[in-house]
């Protein structure tokens, strides 16, 4: 089968990707991936919004995301969160701070919340956008079928670059000949990339994702702790989704933090995996070397939104604000060329062990 | 035996629980005395009674001594004792209205009356408990069944200090209910001779009523109770072991169909013990539903017993077993071909209506439903791997046979008997021996499994599933134990539930799967093809865990008040080049003193409010004023400039450069 974009990627964000390249820009795609298993602990979050210092990433959000809605319409997968963003020292606080006043410049609410005496600072964006990956991986598949994407459902293929610069999918039951690939979340890179080439591009980051048992009410949904990265999202029914890097046993007292005492909070699951990120926090896009996949990441809790953006860049059809703004996230080994994009680096941040 | 080897007729004793009056005998546990005085239900969950299980026997205190953890006792491994009070948590000694009406409806008799709507049944309290002692052992032994007892023996000789551990009050493990193959000793006799060499090995220790609660490394988290001054005691011990044998054997699985874990509905190993050890057989009629031959030498001792078996209904065509073949000759009606559908409670007098169906394939037609006192359950086998796999070991589930191994390997751990996979006693008892060579550098010896010939001795069959469509119906738990992941079995919906439900959830028709899993709910979940083979050993990984609450040792600081950055000493990589490469730091100073907020930004104008097309930012507070990271074009002294953010807007002064400013 001839396509003009592979896809891969078992995300919401390479799945969209592919719909949007197919159902907006009308070309022939085909996405190969496979939806974790809904028992499995989350190992990600989709939200429109996150702690972003860049004043472009906040515009292209704010442009993208009514694009992004509009093109999941009708698979019910989106949930209206007000996300709470919280911060205990010196440079969560100013982080927090930063973002606050470029999100509110650009229109967003949001507003500071007292939510307790351990918290230095806490604001809480209203009417924020999430998307709920469990159900979101029950229908994609016939959402990318109606787009016109072909489907291949599966993590288990091979790359071959041929000398004509066309790509071979094999191991799939058939040969897909691709003008271009796309590994579309990290599982796809770690996949098909080099490790040499990973290791001297990108920081491998230990990652951990719990599900906790139903617990009481938390004061909100979701939960951002900037200096750990750790996430929490609440469920209906009161369960934990917490997704952190690991750096050490701090992480389950953090997440304790957060519900309140006289609740037990008891592991219902546990995974541990890598996240790919680039060396400056900023999003990376584009070929490794002479290698030709367009590789995607660093995108964090956002880039399932700014999928219509990474579509019309795939397709050139970009604005020259999207083109400027990807041109400048292009991946390089050189962070000398990746000027004045860098974001919040929890990892980097001292004294947040202690 | 046949009629309760633990307990000590002569010696009858009472205490009570949650209020109720319990009868027992000396050797009783709370929760054999509790299920012998009739009370066999835990409490319930959505509307739906539970029974009271080992599996889903509730942490208990003893009146009056609640005020440390350590005061939690299992009902399951916690001897009966004359005279206490025990409660369980959360219960109060007032009535109130639903126990005055629990007392005259006999409800109180009849069930713990937990809500576990409001309170999921947890793990107990020793858990997440400290431990009170460190023990250091050459080798450990888990389990004290015919494997862990062999083991036992050849260390005795070989190596210089053992432990073993087992859950239940008494070794001996399920030999007994599983019987001996020809030519094979009666594994009772086997049991005695290998205690009666234990006794005489002053080098091992044999640890009962103790679980172990969790491996990690060559260490064990070992949970015992025991009886001080009279009074049971619950203690945490730390095992350092320089090996580790897990022999844990093999628990019953539980046959899927709405209502299978009401009250009165029994698992087979659970019933074994219960009459076996404590003479405690399900009173009145009973059936029997099974895949198994195991089933078939239960009803035989039952029978023995004088206990009634009224039938017993095999989902298999044409089984064949000696046990099958001894049950007719012993008059136990029985029919092959038949698996359940469902069992519900006649509310008024609390017996079970069980409804069967044909087992093959469409062959769905009911047959009439049997009124019945207690149905024993039976699904097959499945090997206790999960210390295995807290160690470091694998679990692969076998795609035909759905049968689950334990693979890989694990430096200082060994698997032994059952669990590893042996079916004869002989087998199991010469696997506990080789696991010992093998871990202490001697030459293992080679192990003969004895086997009938499946035209003599049919193999189990598929675990039955009878899965409702109605999923109001009670609901198909997916094993014992306390996860009470299930299908069905959810409340009616209320008139707001369709719009307010959770959507994550509600596209699912099983339930609490956000709960700890047990590898029984995940075997059946792969029975049932929810998820491919490579998938079931990283999902047993990451779900099928000790559910231990969140460890919260270290505390995070609060450093610092809103507003108040770091200033020019440290400006945040994430700011760099923002303004352009020549920004500089400069004090700014408000018309009204005031300060200003980290984040605010600053802009050359008033008419631009467009967060790309500002041109500084303010980045802290010193004794020299308000500072800001400032675009080249604004580093001007006295240039007024204006200051906008999410508590409004201000004119500023551009006053000086910054003095210690580092390199942006």
């Amino acid at each position: 089968m001839n396509v003009e974009f592979a896809v891969l990627g078992s995300t919401p964000m390479a799945a969209v990707l592919a719909g949007a390249l197919a159902k907006l820009h009308g070309r022939k795609v085909s996405w190969v991936g496979r939806f974790a298993h809904p028992l499995r602990p989350q190992r990600g979050f989709d939200m429109s919004v996150s702690p972003l210092t860049r004043p472009e990433t906040w515009q292209l959000l704010r442009e993208c995301t009514p694009e992004f809605t509009a093109l999941v319409d009708g698979m019910e997968v989106t949930e209206r969160v007000d996300p709470l963003f919280v911060a205990r020292q010196h440079h969560g606080v100013e982080l927090i701070s930063h973002m606050h006043n470029i999100a509110a410049g650009f229109g967003y609410s949001i507003e500071r919340q007292a939510i307790s005496d351990e918290y230095s600072l806490a604001v809480q964006f209203r009417d924020a956008v999430r998307v709920l990956r469990r159900p979101f991986a029950q229908l994609a598949q016939n959402w990318l079928t109606e787009c016109g994407v072909h489907v291949v459902p599966t993590n288990d293929v091979s790359i071959q670059q041929k000398k004509s610069g066309v790509l071979h999918l094999k191991g799939i039951g058939e040969t897909i000949v691709a003008q271009q690939v796309v590994l579309a979340d990290d599982d796809a890179i770690f996949l098909h990339a080099k490790p040499q080439q990973i290791a001297s591009y990108f920081s491998t980051v230990p990652t951990l994702g719990y599900l906790i048992e139903p617990v009481g009410e938390m004061k909100s949904s979701v939960v951002h702790d900037v200096e750990s990265g750790l996430t929490i999202y609440q469920r209906k029914n009161g369960a934990l989704d917490c997704v952190a890097p690991d750096l050490s046993q701090n992480i389950e007292s953090r997440i304790c933090s957060h519900v309140d005492r006289g609740n037990s909070v008891r592991l219902a699951g546990k995974t541990n995996f890598e996240v790919l990120r680039s060396k400056d926090g900023a999003a990376f896009v584009g070929e490794i070397g002479s290698a030709k996949p367009v590789l995607l990441g660093g995108f964090g809790a956002t880039g399932l939104f700014q999928t219509p953006a990474i579509a019309r860049l795939l397709t050139g059809n970009g604005t020259d604000f999207e083109k400027s703004y990807f041109e400048a996230r292009r991946i390089a080994k050189n962070l000398d060329v990746r000027t004045n994009i860098a974001e919040f680096l929890p990892l980097d941040v001292p004294g947040n062990l202690t | 035996m046949l009629y309760g080897h633990q307990v000590d007729l002569e010696h009858p004793l009472s205490f009570k629980l949650n209020g109720m009056e319990v009868n027992g005998f000396l050797g009783d546990t709370i929760l054999s005395a509790t299920i012998a005085g009739e009370t066999p239900g835990a409490g319930v969950r959505d509307g739906y009674e539970l029974a009271l299980d080992e599996t889903l026997a509730m942490p208990v205190e003893l009146v009056g001594d609640k005020t440390s953890p350590h005061a939690a006792l299992p009902m399951e491994r916690t001897p009966a004792v004359n005279g206490a009070e025990f409660v369980t948590p959360g219960y109060s000694s007032s009535l109130g209205l639903s126990g005055w009406v629990d007392r005259f409806t006999k409800q109180a008799r009849t069930s713990l009356n937990v809500d576990f709507s409001k309170r999921c049944p947890v793990p107990g309290p020793w858990f997440d408990l400290p431990c009170d002692e460190v023990l250091e052992v050459d080798l450990l032994i888990v389990g004290g069944g015919i494997a862990g007892l062999s083991a036992a023996v050849q260390a005795a000789s070989t190596v210089d200090s053992t432990l073993l551990v087992e859950r239940r009050p008494y070794c001996g493990g399920d030999a007994v209910l599983f019987g001996q193959l020809a030519n094979e000793s009666a594994p009772d006799a086997v049991i005695s001779s290998l205690k009666s060499k234990l006794a005489a090995a002053p080098n091992v220790s044999v640890f009962t009523h103790s679980e172990v609660l969790g491996i990690s490394g060559l260490y064990a988290r070992v949970h015992r109770v025991d009886v001080v001054d009279g009074r049971p005691r619950s203690r945490i011990l730390r095992v350092s072991a320089k090996k580790i044998i897990i022999a844990t054997g093999s628990s019953d699985r539980i046959p899927v169909f709405s209502g299978n874990r009401l009250p009165r509905v029994v698992g087979l190993s659970a019933a074994f013990h219960l009459g076996s050890a404590y003479g405690v057989w399900p009173s009145g009629a009973f059936a029997i539903v099974t895949n198994n031959n195991t089933a078939y030498r239960f009803a035989l001792l039952a029978n023995d017993a004088d206990a009634h078996v009224e039938k017993l209904m095999d989902s298999r065509l044409e089984p064949q077993s000696r046990f099958a073949e001894f049950a007719k000759a012993y008059g136990i009606r029985s029919e092959a071909g038949l698996r359940p559908k469902e069992v519900k409670q006649d509310p008024s007098s609390h017996r079970l209506d069980l409804q069967m169906e044909l087992a093959w394939e469409g062959g769905s037609s009911r047959i009439k439903p049997m009124q019945l006192e207690g149905v024993v359950v039976s699904g097959g086998w499945l090997p206790r791997l999960s210390l295995w796999q807290m160690a470091g070991g694998r679990i692969t589930p076998n795609e035909t046979s759905l049968a689950l191994s334990g693979t890989g390997e694990v430096e200082g751990v060994a698997l032994a008997g059952s669990c590893s996979g042996w079916h004869s006693n002989s087998a199991v008892m010469q696997s506990g021996a080789k696991a010992v060579q093998v871990l202490f550098g001697r030459k293992p010896s080679r192990i003969v499994d004895l086997h009938v010939d499946p035209a003599f001795e049919s193999p189990d069959g598929v675990l039955p599933f009878g899965l409702s469509q109605n999923l109001q119906e009670p609901p198909a738990f997916f094993d014992f134990g306390i996860s009470l992941a299930s299908h069905g079995g959810k409340p009616h919906p209320g008139f707001l539930d369709g719009l307010f439900g959770d959507r994550e959830a509600s596209r699912s028709d099983d339930n609490f799967t956000d709960r700890a899993l047990s590898l029984g709910d995940l075997s059946a979940m792969f029975a049932l093809g929810q998820f491919t083979r490579d998938e079931f050993e990283v999902i047993s990984r990451e779900r099928a865990i000790s559910p231990t609450s969140l460890r919260t040792s270290l505390q995070t600081t609060k450093e610092t008040e809103p507003g108040i950055g770091l200033g020019a000493a440290h400006l945040p990589e994430f700011l760099a080049g923002r303004f352009g490469a020549n920004a500089r730091v400069w004090t700014v100073a408000f018309s009204d003193h005031g300060q200003f907020e980290v984040g605010y930004l600053v802009y050359a104008s008033s008419d631009i409010a467009d967060p790309r097309q500002a041109l500084g930012v303010i980045v802290g507070q010193t004794g020299q004023g308000t500072l800001a990271l400032l675009s080249q074009s604004l580093c001007e002294p006295g240039r007024r400039v204006l200051v906008l953010g999410s508590r409004g807007h201000r004119a500023a002064t551009v006053l000086e450069e910054f003095t210690s400013q580092p390199k942006n």
